[in-house]
């Protein structure tokens, strides 16, 4: 029988054995050594993780003019019938007119995206699941639920740890991302909006109190004091952005039943710690331009299309609602995934919007275009940023010509993808890295056929709950 | 799935040098480069194609087939064709 023998020397194992030995020592050093939770909770490692490409940064990757912004007037946004009619006119009415129609035609005809069976059960989404987690939203709190009593003893713990605390309980109620800010002058002064679309008819005003509370004109009041802004996040579904134009592409279709359980829970939550929370939480009565509380929040980077932005887990598929409470948060900072770099080399949403609407310029710029040769700078878009300008009443008026839904832009953007395949994250690090493949990556998403797709093909494939794919945000904190 | 791929893997290519050892091979540096690297890209090609596939991305995946997976069965045969010329060399 052969003996087997090792040709590692005994001087050579016992350097081995020394070197494992400091290399183990070396990797406990760095290694955060915590002594109780107390600690655990306070730790930086312990508040946020996001993809490793992602990185942190003091200002937003778009470039900002704080000294031309102020509080914008959403009664003047493109979502008032009026102000969609000033721009387009005639050719606005009609095609609001024949909005009903044209959506009607295609669920007779059923059409991919309208069949029978794909109506049936967004309408059971619509008003049956979503119609459920309705808690009636309102600045004072849910309208449909009973408050928990405001405890009396006020939760005490440091910002970091409360905003960590939050972070997790949001996660728990559905919100993906959470992002904090402190309401300072400028928040207050530029970034706070004026009021909501006009058919609501209140304002946001400020005075000196404890509790927030809406007046007897309906206006909402935040108090001067230190107040704090929390932005929650929810997933929306690919599955249903990428069947666009269809009867549920709808960008904000599922996240909305998330972000009203965030709301309700959040909410009650709060009161239960001793703080108060103010928010309407909703698409029009937003206290704030959400797009912009995300970027600010490092939730997400500014995009070429102009009404969504971007996040590096999921692209376009966010649904984001901001409160502010007196329960002190630390602050999160904005991000830089590389992601507003791309958009200035990929213009996919622009190639592939239908009417055109989303900007093919170069160059970002701080003056917005005009929408059919009308002004549309503190109209229809809020100025300040350096940005891409999209044409917000052709957008709208190209969703009525499609019987009331278009989406395109939310299923072409390329940075949607992110679930099985290797390949979207290692596109996703390497944009975030160098913007030299910006071009050959941009290029690649469409070559590889990524974007709208079979609007019936989600029914024979296996789909998560919700349609919301969960498991990737189970990743990071 | 990746499981049994790297117990294949790391069997062939254990295999393989164990093989070009007893038979005396010479090899130079860049045979081993090229068939690493046509490896690396056979197995992105696999785990592409297949999570394409869990994603409803049937274009995609076909399309990896063909941008990454031809590529590096290119390189595998290249890497082939040089120890084969090695060893018939040495003969």
């Amino acid at each position: 029988m052969s003996k087997f023998h090792s040709v590692v020397s005994r001087r050579d194992f016992m350097k081995g054995l020394g070197l494992a030995g400091a290399g183990l020592g070396a990797a406990a050093a760095t290694t955060p050594v915590f002594h109780d939770l107390d600690e655990v909770l306070s730790s930086p490692y312990s508040n946020v993780s996001r993809p490793w490409w992602v990185k942190e940064v003091d200002e937003p990757t778009v470039e900002i003019d704080w000294s031309i912004m102020s509080r914008y007037d959403r009664a003047l946004n493109a979502q008032n019938s009026d102000i969609e009619d000033y721009y387009y006119g005639q050719q606005m009415i009609d095609a609001r007119n024949n909005e009903d129609a044209v959506e009607a035609a295609k669920l007779a005809a059923e059409e991919p995206g309208y069949t029978r069976k794909t109506n049936a059960m967004h309408q059971g989404w619509r008003r049956g699941s979503r119609a459920a987690m309705d808690p009636g939203l309102s600045w004072e709190g849910p309208t449909k639920i009973s408050h928990e009593p405001m405890a009396t003893a006020k939760w005490q713990g440091t910002p970091e740890e409360n905003s960590k605390m939050l972070r997790s309980v949001m996660r728990i109620y559905g919100a993906a991302w959470a992002g904090f800010e402190e309401v300072n002058q400028r928040m207050r002064d530029k970034l706070i909006i004026k009021n909501p679309t006009a058919r609501y008819g209140w304002k946001f005003v400020y005075e000196d109190v404890d509790q927030g509370y809406i007046k007897p004109n309906g206006d909402r009041v935040l108090p001067n004091k230190q107040m704090y802004a929390f932005v929650a996040g929810a997933n929306e579904a690919l599955f249903n952005i990428k069947t666009a134009p269809s009867i549920f592409s709808a960008g904000n279709n599922f996240g909305n039943f998330f972000t009203a359980s965030v709301y309700a829970g959040t909410f009650q939550f709060l009161r239960h710690m001793g703080y108060q929370m103010l928010s309407d939480w909703g698409h029009q009565t937003a206290p704030v331009n959400e797009g912009g509380a995300a970027v600010l929040t490092g939730i997400a980077e500014q995009s070429r299309q102009n009404l969504y932005v971007l996040t590096p887990e999921a692209g376009t598929r966010i649904n984001m609602q901001t409160a502010f409470t007196d329960m002190p948060l630390a602050p999160t900072h904005p991000i830089d995934a590389g992601m507003w770099k791309f958009c200035q080399t990929c213009a996919k949403c622009a190639d592939t919007c239908p009417g055109g609407w989303i900007s093919f310029e170069k160059e970002p710029t701080y003056d917005p275009d005009p929408a059919n040769g009308k002004v549309t700078a503190n109209v229809t878009h809020a100025i300040g940023p350096k940005a891409y300008w999209l044409d917000a009443a052709g957008c709208r008026m190209q969703r009525k010509l499609f019987g009331g839904s278009c989406h395109v832009c939310y299923a072409e953007c390329t940075f949607n993808e992110s679930r099985d395949a290797m390949i979207h994250n290692l596109v996703k690090a390497t944009v975030a890295t160098t913007p030299i493949f910006n071009g050959f990556m941009a290029n690649m998403s469409a070559a590889f056929g990524y974007g709208q797709r079979d609007k019936e093909a989600w029914w024979d494939e296996s789909l998560p709950i919700f349609g919301i794919e969960s498991e990737i945000f189970a990743r990071y904190k | 799935m990746w499981f049994i791929i790297a117990l294949l893997v790391g069997a062939g290519v254990t295999g393989l040098a164990m093989w070009m050892r007893s038979s005396g091979m010479n090899t130079k540096w860049y045979d081993w480069v090229i068939g690493i690297v046509g490896i690396l890209l056979l197995l992105f090609t696999i785990q592409n194609f297949f999570g394409s596939g869990l994603e409803g991305e049937a274009e995609a995946g076909r399309m990896f087939l063909l941008v990454t997976g031809i590529p590096s069965l290119i390189l595998l045969g290249i890497s082939g064709q040089f120890l084969w010329r090695h060893s018939h060399a040495e003969s």
